[in-house]
C-alpha cells in the first residue's frame, strides 16, 4: 500500500513516460485514492480544528467552550458536522445561482491544489515537482476568483463589499510573501519542496560550514539572520492576511459585513468556505515549515540517526506536522489576541512596512549569498540596530492602559 | 497492457473541450461577469494542456500571471464599472456578410494548413529498420551541466550530461528500437568508438515517436554522436552519424527547464527580456496617464 502511493504520484500522472510505464488503471486508480485520502484528511482537520479554536478562544476569555458532545466537548466538530450536512440550503432568489453554486468549490479547489505539492515527509509528496512553490502559490490564487464570485452572485452588498475586501487584501499581500520567499530562494536554489527540505539538514549560519550538522540551527530561518528572521515574520504575516483571519479579518468583520463574501451561503456550501479557511491556514503553515523550519527535518540531530519512530518515513510526517499544527495554533493564538485593522492600517502595513522591509531582507540575503563576510557585516549591523530599537521601543513605552504604573511598594507604617 | 495513451488522449480531449467550450461561453455569454469568469476555465484548461506537454514552469507562470493577476485585474474592472450588467454587448448583433466571409476564409485557412502540412496516418504503420533514412532525424539535447559546455564545429565539448534524441518523423508505431552510440575524439583525426547504449525503445512524444538515452558525467572532449535502428529480428541499419552542430540544442531537458528558462533569460536574450521589460513599463506609464486626465476632467 505504502509502496502504491509511494511510487506513482499525482504530477507522474502527467508525465509521460511514468504513465506509459504502468497500465492505465493504476494511474487513475493511485491518484484517485491520494486525492480520497487528502480530501478526508482536510475535513477530520477542518473539523477538529474548529472544536480546537473554540476551546482556545473559551480558555483565553477564561470560559469553558463546548462542553455537552463527547467528554469534554471533544465530539462537538462531529456534531456541527452533521449539522452543516443535513441543513436546508438556501439560495436567495436575487442570486446568480451558477455562479452562486459554484464558487464554493473553486474556493475549496485552490485550497485543495495546494496541498498535493507540499512535502509530508522525507522524499514524499503526492506530487514532487520541480516547480514546487511556484505551483503553490499559483494554484492558491484560484481561491481569491471563487471569492469574487462568491461575492458577486450573491446579489448582496454585504457579499459584494466583503469579497472586494478580501481580493484586494489577498492580491496586496502577495507582494510581501513573494518577496519574502524569493529572499529563501536565493539560498536554497530550487523551487522543489523536497530539495528545499532537504538543504536545511546542514549548513551554518551566513553560509560558512556548509557540511555541518546543526539540528536547527542549520534551519532557514538561521541560515542569515537577522534577515531571514524577518523573512519569516513578513512571510508568516502576510500569509494570515491571505487567510483572511484575524486581525487581518476586515473582508468578514461582522460589526460591518454581517459575514463577508459568505453572508447569503448556509449548510454544506458554506461548510466548504470554512473547509477552505482552515485548508488556507495549514498551506501557509506547511509553506512557513518548509522554507524556514526544517520542513521534516528533526530540531535535534539526523533524521536516519535517530529514529524512535522506527522509520524515516514517519518521523519526517511527524515533524512536519508538528511544526505545521504548531504554526496553525500560533494563528489561533493571534486571533484571539490581536484587534482588527482597519482598511487603511492593513494596505499601509502591506506597501509601506512589509514591502519595503521584504526587499531589504531580498537584498541583504542575496549579499550574504555572494560573500559569507559580507552577509555577516550586513547581518550584524541591521541585527544590532533592530535591537537597539526593540530595546528602546521597550523601555520607553507607556505601560498598558488599565493597569496601574509599576512603583515601588509603599513600605507600611 | 504496455501505455495508458487511450487516457492520456482522453484527457487532453477533456482539456481541450473545456477549453473550447470556456471560449465560447467567453465570447457568446450575454452577462460579461460571467464571460470573465468562463475566461477561469480557459486559463486553466490551457494550463492543463502545457501540463500535458510537460512545460511544468509554464504552467505555473500561467496561472500566477493569467488568473492570479489578469484575471482578477479584469474581475475587478468589470465589478468597479458603473451599471455594467446593463451594457448591450456586441455579440446579440448579427454579424455582416464581410465578417463572416473573412472568418470562414481564415478558418478554412487554419484547417487547411493542419490537413496538407502534416501527414496524419490513421493506420499505424510499422517502421522498418531500413526505413529510417527517410523518417527519422536526430535531435540533441544537453543538459546545461557546469555553465562550460558549448559547441563547436568539430563536435561538442561536454561537462555535463548530454540527452541523445531520436525523433521519427511520421505518426507510426516501431517496433524497432534505437541505439545510440557515441564517437571521441582521441587526436586529431582519430575518432574512437565508445561503446555502444542498450537499445532502447520508442514512446510518443507530443504525436510523434521518440526514442532517447542519457550519459551522465562525460569526460571533458570532443564527442559525436551516431545512431542506428535495430529491428525485431536482430537487423541492424548502418550508424547514421549526426555531428553535434547539426543537432539541436534543446532548452528542454526534464530537470532544469526552470533554470534553464532562468539562465536563458539572463543570458543570450538578457536584450529582449529587458525590452519587453520597457514595453510593459511604457504601458503603465501610458495608463497611469489615462487614469489621472480622467480625474482631472
Amino acid at each position: 500500500m505504502g509502496l502504491l502511493i509511494a511510487d506513482v504520484s499525482l504530477w507522474d500522472f502527467f508525465h509521460w513516460d511514468r504513465v506509459m510505464a504502468s497500465p492505465w488503471w493504476f494511474a487513475l486508480l493511485s491518484a484517485f485514492i491520494v486525492c480520497a485520502i487528502i480530501v478526508n484528511f482536510i475535513a477530520v482537520y477542518a473539523g477538529v480544528n474548529t472544536l480546537l479554536e473554540r476551546k482556545i478562544a473559551a480558555h483565553m476569555q477564561a470560559r469553558v467552550g463546548p462542553y455537552q458532545v463527547g467528554p469534554h466537548g471533544s465530539l462537538q466538530w462531529l456534531a456541527d458536522a452533521l449539522k452543516l450536512m443535513v441543513k436546508e440550503d438556501v439560495i436567495p432568489t436575487d442570486t446568480d445561482k451558477l455562479l452562486f453554486r459554484l464558487a464554493p468549490y473553486v474556493v475549496f479547489g485552490g485550497s485543495f491544489a495546494a496541498w498535493v505539492a507540499l512535502p509530508y515527509t522525507i522524499g514524499w509528496s503526492p506530487a514532487i515537482m520541480n516547480v514546487g512553490i511556484l505551483y503553490i502559490l499559483a494554484v492558491s490564487s484560484a481561491v481569491v476568483i471563487g471569492i469574487l464570485m462568491a461575492g458577486w452572485s450573491s446579489g448582496s452588498k454585504w457579499a459584494l463589499f466583503g469579497a472586494m475586501r478580501s481580493a484586494a487584501q489577498i492580491v496586496s499581500y502577495e507582494v510581501p510573501v513573494g518577496i519574502a520567499l524569493l529572499g529563501m530562494l536565493l539560498i536554497y536554489g530550487t523551487l522543489d519542496m523536497q530539495e528545499i527540505s532537504a538543504a536545511q539538514e546542514k549548513g551554518a549560519p551566513f553560509g560558512f560550514w556548509p557540511e555541518w550538522y546543526g539540528g536547527m540551527f542549520s534551519w532557514g530561518v538561521f541560515r542569515f539572520p537577522p534577515f531571514t528572521i524577518f523573512a519569516f515574520l513578513i512571510y508568516y504575516t502576510a500569509g494570515l492576511a491571505e487567510t483572511n483571519r484575524t486581525p487581518f479579518d476586515i473582508p468578514e468583520a461582522e460589526s460591518e459585513l454581517v459575514a463577508g463574501y459568505h453572508t447569503e451561503y448556509s449548510g454544506m456550501r458554506f461548510s466548504f468556505f470554512f473547509l477552505a479557511e482552515y485548508a488556507n491556514m495549514f498551506v501557509v503553515a506547511a509553506i512557513a515549515t518548509t522554507f524556514f523550519l526544517g520542513g521534516w527535518l528533526p530540531p535535534f540531530g539526523h533524521i536516519l540517526g535517530t529514529t524512535f519512530l522506527m522509520s524515516p518515513f514517519l518521523e519526517g510526517l511527524f515533524w512536519f506536522m508538528m511544526k505545521s499544527f504548531a504554526l496553525v495554533i500560533l494563528m489561533m493564538w493571534l486571533r484571539w489576541t490581536l484587534p482588527r485593522y482597519r482598511v487603511d492600517q492593513l494596505m499601509d502595513l502591506c506597501w509601506k512596512r512589509l514591502t519595503p522591509l521584504a526587499f531589504l531582507t531580498l537584498f541583504a540575503i542575496g549579499a550574504g549569498v555572494y560573500n559569507s563576510w559580507l552577509g555577516l557585516i550586513l547581518g550584524s549591523v541591521v541585527g544590532l540596530a533592530a535591537l537597539a530599537l526593540i530595546g528602546k521601543e521597550v523601555i520607553s513605552a507607556p505601560p498598558p492602559e488599565g493597569l496601574p504604573p509599576v512603583r515601588a511598594p509603599v513600605a507600611a507604617k | 497492457m504496455p501505455v495508458s495513451e487511450l487516457l492520456l488522449n482522453l484527457v487532453f480531449y477533456i482539456v481541450a473541450a473545456a477549453a473550447l467550450g470556456g471560449g465560447i461561453a467567453v465570447a457568446t455569454s450575454k452577462n460579461i461577469v460571467r464571460s470573465a469568469f468562463a475566461l477561469l476555465t480557459v486559463l486553466f484548461s490551457v494550463a492543463a494542456l502545457y501540463a500535458l506537454m510537460r512545460a511544468d514552469f509554464i504552467v505555473a507562470a500561467q496561472i500566477l500571471i493569467y488568473v492570479g493577476g489578469i484575471l482578477v485585474l479584469i474581475i475587478f474592472a468589470i465589478m468597479l464599472t458603473h451599471k455594467i450588467t446593463d451594457v448591450k454587448l456586441s455579440n446579440e448583433s448579427s454579424p455582416g456578410p464581410v465578417s463572416v466571409t473573412a472568418c470562414a476564409v481564415l478558418f478554412a485557412l487554419i484547417i487547411a494548413a493542419f490537413v496538407y502540412g502534416y501527414s496524419w496516418n490513421t493506420e499505424p504503420r510499422v517502421v522498418r529498420g531500413s526505413d529510417f533514412g527517410k523518417a527519422g532525424y536526430g535531435e540533441l539535447s544537453m543538459y546545461q551541466g557546469g555553465g562550460k559546455t558549448r559547441l563547436t564545429p568539430a563536435g561538442t565539448i561536454l561537462d555535463g550530461f548530454v540527452r541523445l534524441k531520436l525523433k521519427l518523423r511520421s505518426q507510426a508505431a516501431t517496433t524497432a528500437r534505437a541505439q545510440f552510440g557515441l564517437v571521441k575524439l582521441k587526436k586529431t583525426g582519430e575518432w574512437e568508438d565508445l561503446p555502444a547504449e542498450k537499445p532502447v525503445r520508442f514512446s510518443v512524444e507530443n504525436g510523434s515517436y521518440a526514442a532517447w538515452t542519457e550519459r551522465e558525467r562525460l569526460e571533458e572532449g570532443k564527442y559525436r554522436w551516431r545512431v542506428r535502428l535495430v529491428d525485431e529480428d536482430g537487423t541492424e541499419t548502418p550508424w547514421a552519424e549526426f555531428s553535434a552542430v547539426k543537432g539541436t540544442v534543446d532548452f528542454a531537458s526534464e530537470k532544469g527547464l526552470t533554470r534553464a528558462i532562468g539562465r536563458a533569460f539572463m543570458g543570450p536574450y538578457l536584450l529582449a527580456f529587458e525590452v519587453v521589460s520597457v514595453l510593459l513599463l511604457a504601458a503603465l506609464v501610458g495608463a497611469a496617464f489615462l487614469a489621472r486626465k480622467e480625474v482631472r476632467e
